[in-house]
């Protein structure tokens, strides 16, 4: 009698099911509730694991019914992934549409607050900005950029006072929650992750900011929501959670230089005049233009083959200045020890044989020109064939 | 076979719990290396990343996969596999280790170890999958024996025969689990001394230990769980001994991952790990 894993399984899922012949016991007698052991295994650990990641849900619905829920939704939602981390993710779901719950109506935000947080204590780490680089931009400046969110930024909107449900739950001695809509910011300025409630309009700020709007959009439309809006308040929050990772800049902006991209090529200069831009010269101006055009223009025209040995030349122009202010403008020069660590993290990388290599594989294109697949040769064949037919 | 050389030492080990960070960081001894389950460690970043980066420079790591599925009917998840291998790139564990088990069907992930019959075709299986395996990881894994509490009718293959033909034909190595070899024996009726004289000890590379809990089947007869819950059995040292006597010392680790204790309780069963060394050193 052969038990393959379909028929196992089967009879794993369903404690109904009879046991695989197959299955013995010492005697050479059927297994029995032998088998019954990983049932058991099975239920129980994701039953531990769900509880594990929902507790405030387990003590508002107490241990049996959390239990007896908990096999309703191993059945509806089986893991399909081994990590348990994760276990989980559509329980907020599967609570909204479970009928018998439609009293506790808030059991499913509640849950997708929780997952929030979890999702935010497992998510990458990432450098916030420097709060100083935002103080100096001129107001025309800040409503033109654009923020990016941490990846452990989350935003849970509810019907539901949601955050002091969760706090009345974990907290001892925190207050009963007030019968009204509550949204809540997650943020994790270093390991643990903090709720915070936050209004309509931050919550129409932060949509906008992640949908890559600038700054003034986003002002916009979460004061068109909240006339009142408060954006210093949220921007503090957005601060101490270390939730902003980058400060960019307009699609037009590449023509004017972010404070973000002048702090990045000439920190050292730009700590001495305070990040104010209008204390720079034409020369930092430029080598800021023009490096923040090099690096977007001519990689574009490299891979596509267009102006190849043109592109190629201009590369390599903008590898020696970015190793000149590498050296220079970020003081590299002054660390000789460890030269590497300042630009690849690979403390043992020699920046010259690094850039050199960069350098010699651009220098074979300006050399040979694009090969085959390449916007140059296209255009030259068809020149060609143009010429051929007259 | 592979480059990455197996260097645990063989010394204490013990499963790594968040809550015993600070204690380890202060005074670990005798514990000289800690294992991690690899699922564990997947995430994007965050508490759990940085503290395995920062114990990973002060102590050896052994990676334990708890997910693969290596026994399963379909292809292996790859990617489960892709995961893993980053884990290892960046950790550059000391080891890798998984289960002679099954726990994913149909993408269902079971989330326990399920047992295989030892068969030609699951021979063949288990042999490809850890093929795939330690190409992909560019490393040789440890294979561990499982805890069984029923047997399948059409098994041929003894499990410790099984095992060394397994090994012998991927280059794997094996992690010898005591506490299971014990279950199995009681659940199964067979001798476990007889068990420990078929295996390849030679090609061991670790050894687990770890609490089991004691119920009884259909007739009455004992059947143990392998619950990792709790102290080790003294049967259990008793095998240990038994087994370190023929294989000379190894990496030995104490697994307890329910009912997780305070540091000084898992701290000795280290040091009774480190008498059960001492003896079979001298």
């Amino acid at each position: 009698m052969i038990v393959d894993q379909s028929y196992f399984h089967e009879a794993l899922r369903d404690p109904a099911a009879p046991i695989p012949a197959g299955l013995v016991d010492p005697q050479s007698d059927p297994a029995g509730r032998r088998f019954n052991v990983y049932r058991n295994n099975v239920t129980t650990s994701l039953m531990d694991a769900l509880e594990d990641g929902y507790p405030v849900i387990k003590k508002l619905l107490g241990n049996e019914n959390f239990r007896n829920l908990s096999r309703e939704y191993q059945a509806a939602h089986p893991p399909t992934s081994p990590l348990m981390m994760f276990f989980g993710g559509p329980f907020a779901d599967f609570l909204d549409g479970f009928k018998p719950l439609a009293k506790l109506p808030y059991l499913g935000d509640v849950a997708r607050l929780k997952y929030g947080l979890r999702q935010s204590y497992h998510a990458a780490d990432t450098t916030p900005i420097d709060p100083a680089c935002l103080g100096n931009l001129s107001e025309q400046e800040l409503l033109a950029a654009r923020l990016t969110l941490a990846p452990s930024v989350k935003v849970i909107t509810s019907k539901w006072p949601i955050l002091g449900i969760w706090q009345f739950n974990t907290i001892d001695d925190a207050p009963k929650p007030e019968a009204k809509a509550q949204s809540v910011l997650i943020t994790r300025a270093e390991f643990d992750p903090t709720p915070t409630k936050i209004s309509h309009g931050d919550v129409e700020f932060l949509g906008a900011v992640s949908q890559g709007h600038t700054l003034g959009e986003a002002l916009v439309s979460a004061q068109q929501l909240e006339p009142a809006h408060d954006f210093a308040a949220l921007l503090g929050k957005l601060l101490n959670g270390n939730a902003l990772t980058k400060l960019g800049d307009g699609v037009l902006g590449i023509f004017q230089p972010s404070v973000g991209a002048y702090a990045q090529i000439f920190p050292k200069v730009m700590e001495s005049v305070v990040y104010d831009t209008s204390q720079l010269s034409a020369f930092h101006w430029l080598v800021v233009v023009a490096g923040t055009w090099a690096e977007f223009v001519l990689p574009a025209l490299i891979v596509s083959g267009l102006l190849t040995r043109l592109s190629s030349l201009g590369m390599i122009a903008f590898i020696a200045v970015q190793s000149l202010t590498d050296l220079y403008g970020r003081g590299a020069i002054e660390h000789d020890g460890t030269l590497g660590a300042f630009f690849d993290r690979f403390p043992d990388a020699i920046i010259l044989d690094q850039r050199a290599f960069w350098v010699f594989a651009l220098l074979v294109l300006v050399i040979k020109g694009a090969g085959p697949l390449s916007l140059d040769r296209l255009l030259r064949g068809s020149q060609s064939s143009a010429t051929s037919a007259t | 076979m592979f480059d990455h050389a197996l260097n645990l030492p063989a010394l204490p080990g013990v499963g790594y719990k968040p809550q015993h960070y600070a204690d380890i960081l202060k005074d670990a001894a005798p514990v000289g290396w800690l294992e991690i389950h690899a699922e564990n460690y997947m995430g994007d970043g965050g508490r759990p990343i940085a503290q395995l980066r920062f114990l990973a420079e002060r102590f050896p790591i052994s990676v334990h996969g708890v997910g693969l599925s290596i026994g399963g009917e379909g292809p292996l998840d790859t990617d489960h596999l892709n995961r893993l291998k980053h884990l290892c790139d960046w950790l550059q564990p000391a080891s890798f280790s998984e289960h002679l088990a099954w726990s994913t069907h149909d993408s269902h992930f079971l989330n326990d170890l399920l047992p295989l019959p030892y068969t030609s075709a699951t021979l063949t299986r288990v042999v490809d999958h850890i093929d795939q395996l330690q190409s992909h990881l560019g490393q040789q894994i440890l294979l561990e024996n499982p805890s069984s509490y029923l047997a399948f009718s059409e098994s041929t293959y003894e499990e410790p025969q099984f095992l060394e033909k397994v090994a012998a034909r991927t280059g794997c190595g094996l992690l010898l689990d005591v506490n299971n070899v014990f279950v199995s024996a009681v659940n199964l009726k067979m001798d476990p001394h007889a068990y420990i004289d078929a295996y390849s000890l030679s090609r061991v590379g670790e050894i687990h230990l770890g609490g089991n809990d004691e119920d009884q089947d259909d007739h009455g007869a004992p059947l143990l769980i392998d619950s990792h819950g709790r102290e080790v059995a003294d049967p259990v040292w008793a095998l240990l001994d038994y087994t370190l006597e023929r294989s000379g010392p190894k990496p030995i680790l104490i697994e307890w991952d329910n009912d997780v204790p305070d540091w000084e309780t898992l701290r000795a069963e280290a040091v009774r790990v480190q008498n059960a060394l001492d003896k079979v050193a001298a």
